[in-house]
């Protein structure tokens, strides 16, 4: 293994046409993911989240702007023209997204669905095409690939064609899998075999996994380091278990606190005041300043760098209120 | 007698069974012989799979969905189903809260508009003029919204701030139970936190009694007191939800559980419970859980278990229930 990054994102900024002008939506993102890491991006909606990984893959919506570094393997993404996009995207990096039931259609048999990318990326025969299929299909735990391959989407319940989706995603063996909020529609016992499934084809195939989503809870069982967004900055960025076990962001904080699973019964849970700020109501300085409880002056003005504070550990706070809690 | 004759509960439901007909097939027994009963003030949680049932027995509960066999009660007073004609009186303090607050209020009124349409149906009569406002602003007030909103139109709030209007729109009209069909499931993380605190909340001082349908269970375990557990139409466990939750009886309890990721430092990957929940038109014989179920024995596949009661308060629908319950509590002196 080398030791540059397989996905190595560097001041990815999005800027989106609106009814009011164009909006920074992406603000100078950085982040980088190893061979067969998974990297969780967490945060509320309208944080910038998804923008980010649809900016990897060049498949914003119309009028969108984007600058910055997004290099995969060394080849920058940003500067690829259509034609060396398209062998890139579906060929060394896929994306999951939250509905199966929209990114499947829903008038093709799967093997049609299955075979077509693989067919034109890797130029295979439609019998090699069908082997492969199969063989993915397998690697998902579908029960009896080849009645599946004949069968329609909705045939399935939300778990299988949300695995379905997954070994489509898989069959060119990408470098590199997005999954945007994959198990936000699919019931808890699906979700764990879902995030089982995603561990499993990190060890096994080597694929390296973005994932993002709101819950906290599948990105701590899953992810190896987490980003967390708020208002299009990276706020915080660190190994999983120690930015969900020790918090530093006061936003980070919030959302732990926010949660139902820890605390005894019957104690209120705590939310944090207000709502996410929206695209035309961006606030000035730091974007948590007007929700946050140890707000200084300052805040309201500048808006914090995102700087190191050790251990692959990356914070945009100044007043750093729980600066002792990490020993 | 002026009062109605006092049930002990407030909503009941009894041996409630919902079956949907289909053309030219047999019909699905969406909800089977479902008994449940939520007290003033007492938030009951209703947990499950997506298709299991439970968004049918909460349409059930409120009388939207006509019954096959069994009773809902309200104060004592069976729900009838819902007709053309407007609802009687008595049964106007009973109301439902929906997941997606966008489709549940009206785009085209001012928030101010609907609360006071919702005051007027709780009072039978028109609100006059001249109380519009503080309706509206007391109505606001109680979720934690500013009466200059009333102007404003629903789209131009975020999910959970709707949510808290419909939620004061439904307080308007003065229940006494609510039956709250995933209020939180589309709301952002610390929206749902706010509105789960909301209806804890309101619960405690005003009385309210709800039942509150989710598929998340870790809210459910945080604001219900007790916590009934539907599989393939059946309720198969319910009890108080700490005990339930400390050492569940039914192996889909536990199996739910044990599924909910938990964030935090010590954190690992959930228990997949393997197999997917079968098509209800066919349901499997014996117990519907035991194909997925990790303690299934012979009995199991030709023979459906009845609710055991288990004691305080506890019942399952499990022939291990017992045992399971008493290792679960080590006291082995319970066979």
């Amino acid at each position: 293994m080398s030791d540059a990054p397989l996905l190595e994102v560097t001041d990815l900024s999005v800027r989106l046409r609106t009814p009011r002008g164009m909006r920074l939506a992406v603000d100078r993102v950085s982040f980088h993911v190893a061979a067969g890491e998974i990297l969780g991006v967490a945060g509320e909606s309208g944080s910038g989240k998804t923008l980010s990984a649809l900016a990897l893959l060049g498949v914003l919506p119309g009028g969108a702007r984007t600058s910055g570094r997004v290099l995969l393997d060394g080849r920058d993404l940003l500067t690829l023209d259509k034609k060396a996009l398209r062998g890139v995207r579906g060929r060394q990096i896929s994306m999951v997204l939250q509905d199966p039931m929209t990114s499947l259609h829903p008038l093709l048999r799967i093997e049609v669905q299955m075979t077509e990318h693989v067919r034109a990326h890797l130029g295979l025969s439609a019998d090699a095409a069908r082997a492969r299929a199969l063989e993915m299909l397998a690697a998902v735990r579908i029960p009896d690939p080849a009645q599946a391959l004949a069968a329609h989407p909705h045939q399935f319940s939300g778990g299988m064609r949300q695995r379905i989706a997954i070994a489509m995603a898989l069959a060119c063996e990408p470098r590199l899998l997005v999954a945007d909020e994959p198990t936000t529609a699919l019931d808890v016992t699906v979700q764990a075999g879902i995030l089982r499934l995603l561990d499993r084809l990190r060890r096994e195939r080597g694929v390296s996994v973005l994932i993002i989503t709101h819950d906290l809870g599948v990105l701590s069982s899953v992810s190896d380091r987490l980003c967390v967004m708020y208002g299009g900055r990276i706020v915080e960025q660190g190994i999983t278990r120690e930015v969900l076990g020790h918090p530093r962001h006061p936003y980070t904080r919030g959302l732990m606190q926010a949660l139902p699973g820890a605390g005894p019964a019957g104690v209120p849970m705590r939310p944090i005041p207000g709502s996410p700020p929206s695209l035309d109501s961006m606030p000035r300085g730091c974007a948590f300043h007007p929700r946050c409880d140890f707000a200084r002056a300052s805040c309201a003005t500048t808006s914090p760098a995102l700087r190191s504070i050790g251990n692959e550990r990356l914070l945009a706070c100044d007043p750093d209120p729980f600066a002792a809690s990490l020993q | 007698m002026t009062e109605p004759v006092p049930t002990g509960a407030l909503l009941d439901l009894v041996g409630v069974s919902v079956s949907y007909r289909r053309q030219g097939r047999a019909p699905v027994n969406a909800v089977l012989d479902a008994s449940l009963h939520v007290d003033a003030g007492e938030i009951v949680g209703l947990v499950g799979e997506s298709g299991c049932g439970k968004s049918t027995l909460g349409r059930a509960a409120v009388g939207l969905q006509p019954l096959s066999t069994g009773e809902v009660r309200f104060d004592g007073v069976p729900v009838a189903p819902l007709t053309r004609r407007a609802r009687p009186r008595h049964l106007r303090a009973l109301q439902m809260m929906f997941q997606d607050p966008y489709a549940s209020l009206n785009p085209r009124r001012r928030v101010g508009a609907q609360i006071v349409d919702a005051a007027g149906l709780g009072r039978g009569e028109a609100v006059p003029r001249s109380e519009r406002f503080a309706v509206v602003e007391a109505a606001l007030a109680r979720v934690g919204l500013g009466g200059e909103i009333a102007r404003r139109y629903p789209h131009e709030f975020s999910g959970g701030q709707c949510q808290r209007i419909a939620i004061a729109r439904v307080l308007a009209s003065g229940p006494r139970c609510l039956v709250a069909d995933e209020p939180i499931s589309a709301l952002d993380a610390s929206a749902q936190a706010q509105v789960a605190n909301l209806l804890a909340l309101i619960a405690a001082e005003s009385g309210v009694g709800m039942l509150f349908i989710s598929h998340d269970l870790s809210v459910v375990r945080k604001i219900a007191h007790r916590t009934a557990v539907m599989y393939l139409g059946r309720i198969v466990e319910s009890g108080t939800t700490e005990s339930l939750w400390r050492s569940p009886a039914h192996p889909y309890t536990e199996a739910l559980i044990a599924a909910v990721p938990e964030p935090g430092s010590g954190a690992h990957l959930p228990v997949e419970l393997v197999g997917d929940v079968p098509d209800p038109a066919r349901p499997p014989a014996g117990c519907r859980f035991h194909p997925r179920c990790p303690a299934k024995f012979d009995r199991c596949s030709h023979e459906e278990p009845t609710i055991v009661d288990l004691g305080a308060g506890r019942e399952a629908r499990c022939f291990l229930a017992a045992e399971r319950l008493s290792a679960a509590l080590g006291d082995p002196s319970v066979v």
